[in-house]
């Protein structure tokens, strides 16, 4: 009875850390898909195991150590890229290769376990609990007021960064904050998807609403309900079948993109 | 009316990190009402200068002041409108209407998510009108030609009804018609509307004809006064050499 209820609640803890991610990923994905930065959510993704390795290390929940990990390195990528002495994907492969070896030395030199590994890369439902549905509502707090306040000026940077300076907005103040954002996102994300498909659920659903060729708000809000569509069926079906999440939502949110692109095939332009 | 400079520049000297001078020792005034072309050699340091009155670099040597303000101190961008050089350089993915791109000039004023009162809707209907653009509203913005892009970025930029409009090689990537026609309605703003321009290009023949005031540039000021005299032997020699006077010559006589 008791193993029960710890299941329940555990589903619940994980329903609602999907249905939340399924709204804020494509919020996240859209700006770094039309600024050519798809790439950094799998990054952050990175760094963030390198924050749970740190976090088993110390003993801290290690949702925590990933976020708090994540925010340092989504804040020395963006400081390396404003200095502008690295090209911005470049910037990526230093830290993505570089919190990854480190992640794995520390796994090892701990005994970490295969299976635990593979939960972070692919993403396990079972590991979601209240701490992480508690850290993604403030999250979610957090990214709803900066995109509501900021949504305006978020676009003019994806059109061009010297046009919004000209207009008076603070640049590279607006995309540090964007930056520490989006890497609390990606380290509640791998939760659910796993490092290695985070990119899955913050840039396929963009992808996909994109082939439809809508304006920038229209994409935006398609690329939500193909996101939490994704999510839904894909959290269903790994939970049903005892699979992994990460997988099947990546899975949906392919089909997803597939499916849009083909669709739209003769309407397409080359 | 008074006469004060809307951009005054002087003794201005620029010099990118461990690099020569790009710029050296340029001074000039731009009164309202004025259509300045600047006009230069790639490197001649036109697109540093207009990085500069833009505030986009830093100011080392000399002294821009912007509307009788110091360039440090200015703040009053609503009265600037830029339009950048090809911004989507031949992405026809971006997901944004022309209406908004064209909505984001409203910068500052805007509501969230896109809803404008409806005081602030009348310089955009004028603005859409003004340069033409109405029926491309609802197109992508990645799908249009150059010229009409560039026109679509003057609507954005005007909403904010600005007194001097600047413009970075605007006719890149346009053709001759497009051309043509993106000067007439250059000529139309400033001729009907008031609006001063300043804009740089590469284009020595077009500024000639259209500007009304020219600037050559090479990394000193090597000509500035009325557009008609860019056509003079010196002047193209001196900022592009001898051979582009030359080419040049050919080109008037085949007319």
């Amino acid at each position: 009875m008791d193993a029960d209820i710890l299941q329940n609640t555990s589903f619940l803890y994980s329903l609602g850390v999907a249905l939340l991610l399924g709204l804020l990923s494509p919020l996240v994905g859209m700006f770094l898909v039309v600024r050519r930065f798809s790439l950094l959510a799998d990054t952050l993704a990175h760094v963030s195991l390198l924050g749970v390795a740190i976090g088993l290390l110390f003993h801290i929940p290690i949702t925590a150590g990933a976020m708090i990990v994540a925010v340092i390195g989504g804040w020395g990528i963006e400081m390396l890229r404003q200095s502008r002495r690295i090209l911005s994907d470049a910037t990526l492969a230093v830290f993505l290769s570089g919190s990854l070896a480190i992640a794995l030395l520390l796994f090892a030199l701990q005994n970490v376990n295969g299976d635990e590994i593979e939960g972070y890369l692919f993403g396990n439902l079972a590991s979601v609990t209240g701490l992480d549905l508690s850290l993604l509502v403030m999250v979610a707090i957090v990214l709803l007021t900066f995109f509501f306040l900021n949504y305006q000026k978020l676009f003019v940077v994806a059109l061009d960064e010297d046009l919004a300076r000209v207009n008076g907005v603070h640049v590279n103040r607006l995309n540090t904050l964007f930056m520490l954002i989006a890497s609390l996102v990606v380290a509640i994300a791998i939760k659910i998807v796993g490092v290695l498909l985070v990119s899955a659920l913050i840039v396929l659903p963009v992808l996909a609403a994109m082939q439809w060729r809508f304006g920038f708000q229209k994409t935006l809000f398609l690329s939500i309900l193909f996101s939490e569509m994704a999510v839904m069926t894909g959290f269903f079906v790994a939970f049903g079948w005892q699979l992994p999440s990460g997988a099947t939502i990546a899975l949906f949110s392919l089909s997803l993109f597939v499916f849009s692109y083909l669709f739209n095939w003769p309407k397409r332009v080359f | 009316m008074s006469q004060n400079p809307i951009i005054s520049i002087k003794n201005l000297s620029y010099q990118y990190p461990s690099r020569d001078l790009i710029l050296e020792g340029v001074s000039l005034e731009v009164l309202p009402g004025d259509y300045l072309g600047a006009v230069g050699p790639n490197g001649s340091g036109k697109t540093t200068l207009l990085k500069l009155i833009l505030g986009l670099l830093p100011l080392k040597r000399g002294s821009i002041e912007l509307f009788g303000k110091p360039i440090e101190s200015f703040s009053d961008w609503d009265k600037i409108g830029y339009i950048p050089q090809d911004v989507f350089q031949g992405d026809k993915t971006f997901p944004a209407t022309v209406r908004e791109v064209i909505e984001s000039g409203l910068h500052g004023e805007q509501h969230h998510f896109g809803n404008f009162r409806k005081k602030e809707c009348l310089p955009m209907e004028k603005a859409i009108d003004m340069v033409n653009v109405r029926g491309l509203l609802d197109r992508r913005i990645g799908e249009l030609s150059g010229g009409e892009e560039r026109r679509v970025f003057i609507a954005r930029a005007l909403i904010s009804e600005p007194e001097l409009l600047i413009l970075d090689e605007p006719t890149s990537g346009v053709d001759f018609a497009g051309e043509e026609a993106f000067f007439s309605l250059l000529k139309q703003l400033n001729t009907e509307h008031g609006i001063t321009i300043f804009l740089v290009s590469h284009d020595l023949e077009a500024l000639a004809h259209n500007a009304k005031t020219a600037l050559c540039l090479n990394r000193k000021v090597v000509y500035f006064g009325p557009a008609e005299g860019l056509h003079s032997q010196a002047v193209i020699e001196s900022a592009f050499g001898l051979r582009a006077w030359h080419a040049t010559e050919i080109y008037e006589h085949g007319r």
